[in-house]
């Protein structure tokens, strides 16, 4: 497959992302030349193969524990803070 | 005081043939002088280590010495250290503050470690040179021209110049064992499942894994014996007891038969790679031990199956960063615009080509045929891996096709770059633990890569110990300081 500019610029918008010029022309082209490596996996016969998850997943008991951070480390972390809430931009 | 192990250390501090704040004070020099040069630490946490280091000689003095009281370390800076700045190499997180250390970290803690600070990688593990951090290269401290490996280059190169007793690393295609392989120290990728990725800022679930970094078998036997077990806190962590390994000689190898993937076989690998690989083989087979090929024909896609796997999680897992709960605030007109300033300005060059290459292996249409048949493909690699290690201990590899390559040399084309990895991504797709060791009698550092069957993780460090022995260990880097030629 060739990605095309607009394939790749549709995969930034999705990705939340802006590319300059330099970057949508490089990554096109680097795109396509991984993916083309990357191709050959569809020539393996999977047929039968079962398990696509290796790790066993597993649920703890549903009690409370002592947490990690306190509240007021896990706000601290967030960059803007107004009465307590983390503050973001309105949605235009 | 130069060139100690864990073991080394821990032997003189119970001796007290030096302080812990000795130690320190002494790696702390070394940092001063030669990392302007390497660039190996992100942060090094002068104060709090020295006082760590006095409280550690308190515990000697009085008889209350844990395992690893007073040793220093050094951590690679995807792990969180809590109140500390843990940025994964990235400028996203440049001003991260973690707010909980990572379970790793907190056993080393519990066991008595303290920490010299943080050290350089690729941005968010994404590579392997160490080029791609948003924080400098770190240079290969046997040659300062020369890339450290990567990802986890910064503790490769901490280790390999003596500026720490032991690093921990991260590896999920090769990142702790080509750069102890480019940096002539040792590298143990556990098993999947053995150590727990709490803290860990994650890459690909599905393959990430921590170890460690040292100057001996008999360090990274006793860090990862340190850190293994199972942990409520992951989900992915195994619940299998973690077995104890011993240390060996070489006339352990006697009998033991180990295999060569013919796949492997035909890759092109470099002449001073292959003769050195060329002369271990033989010192086995001199040692007794049996080496012959095998067939694992599916191995030759596990480097594509990695690709498509670790783009697909990346898109997934880098999908959290948008500077609204931590990070780095952009100014911006709406939220959709905070989330897009963000993210362009905060994640570099290989971060954004995996995350637009996954994007697209996830997307409707696409996931099937890319994401859906790399996991089966890795399931099907995976029982051709264990039923060649059904009839040999151990299977043997270099551990990269090349010696370290110079500085921007395979900057510019990432499948070149890809290619490096070709050795050792297969073990992360089976799941299984492996090991590069040194070769010490090389010119430029090369490393043998073994590796062992699921959950045989002691038995891999103890074979392992015997391999070192025939080969001879690993030797401190002589660095050339700054401005000294």
């Amino acid at each position: 497959m060739q990605f095309q500019d607009g394939d790749i610029k549709k995969l930034a918008d999705l990705s939340r992302i802006t590319l300059t010029e330099h970057e949508l022309g490089l990554f096109r082209d680097q795109l396509t030349s991984v993916l083309a490596y990357v191709e050959q996996i569809a020539t393996v016969d999977v047929s039968g193969v079962h398990t696509p998850f290796s790790a066993e997943v597993r649920l703890r008991a549903d009690t409370p524990e002592k947490s990690t951070a306190t509240n007021k480390e896990l706000m601290n972390a967030a960059p803007h803070v107004e009465e307590g809430h983390i503050s973001v931009l309105s949605v235009k | 005081m130069k060139w100690q192990t864990v073991a080394g250390a821990r032997a003189g501090l119970t001796q007290k043939s030096f302080s812990s704040l000795e130690l320190v004070d002494f790696y702390l020099e070394r940092i001063t002088t030669l990392d302007p040069s390497i660039n190996s630490f992100l942060l090094v946490r002068r104060e709090q280590v020295q006082e760590e280091a006095r409280i550690a000689d308190e515990r000697i003095q009085k008889g209350n010495a844990r395992p690893l009281e007073g040793i220093p370390f050094a951590i690679k800076d995807n792990m969180t250290l809590k109140g500390e700045l843990t940025t994964a190499g990235s400028n996203i997180l440049k001003e991260y503050s973690a707010v909980y250390t990572a379970t790793s970290v907190q056993r080393l803690h519990d066991a008595g470690a303290i920490f010299l600070g943080k050290t350089n990688m690729d941005e968010f593990a994404m590579g392997s040179s160490t080029e791609h951090s948003a924080f400098g290269s770190t240079k290969n401290p046997h040659d300062l021209t020369r890339v450290p490996g990567g990802s986890s280059g910064g503790s490769a190169a901490a280790v390999a110049a003596d500026l720490c007793a032991a690093a921990l690393g991260s590896d999920t295609g090769g990142s702790i064992r080509q750069p102890a392989s480019f940096c002539g120290v040792v590298g143990f990728k556990p098993t999947y499942g053995r150590v727990s990725r709490f803290g860990l800022i994650a890459m690909s679930s599905l393959l990430d894994q921590i170890g460690p970094l040292t100057k001996t078998v008999e360090d990274a036997a006793i860090v990862y014996e340190a850190i293994a077990g199972e942990d409520p806190r992951d989900a992915t962590s195994a619940t299998k007891k973690v077995a104890k390994s011993h240390i060996k000689t070489k006339t352990f190898l006697k009998g033991k038969r180990f295999g060569i993937p013919k796949s492997f076989l035909g890759y092109e690998i470099d002449s001073s790679v292959q003769s050195a690989f060329d002369q271990a083989v033989t010192g086995l087979r001199a040692a007794g031990a049996e080496v012959q090929e095998v067939d694992i024909p599916l191995s030759k896609y596990s480097l594509a199956v990695y690709y498509v796997m670790v783009t697909s999680e990346i898109a997934s897992n880098l999908a959290r960063y948008d500077s609204i709960r931590y990070g780095t605030r952009v100014a911006a007109d709406d939220l959709l615009g905070q989330y897009i300033a963000a993210r362009t300005t905060g994640f570099g060059e290989e971060a954004k080509r995996r995350i637009l290459l996954g994007t697209f292996t996830l997307s409707k249409g696409y996931r099937d045929k890319y994401y859906k048949q790399a996991l089966a493909v890795k399931e099907a690699i995976g029982a051709q891996f264990d039923e060649a290690l059904s009839q040999v201990d151990a299977l043997l590899s270099p551990t990269s096709p090349t010696p370290p390559f110079a500085l921007g040399e395979k900057f510019e084309d990432p499948l070149t770059m890809y290619l490096s990895d070709l050795f050792t991504v297969s073990s992360n797709i089976a799941n299984l633990p492996a090991i590069s060791l040194p070769l010490s009698y090389t010119r430029v550092p090369v490393g043998f890569q073994l590796m062992g069957k699921r959950f045989g993780d002691a038995d891999l460090l103890t074979l392992a110990s015997a391999c070192e022995d025939l080969f001879g260990k690993a030797t401190p880097a002589q660095v050339k300081e700054e401005g000294k030629g």
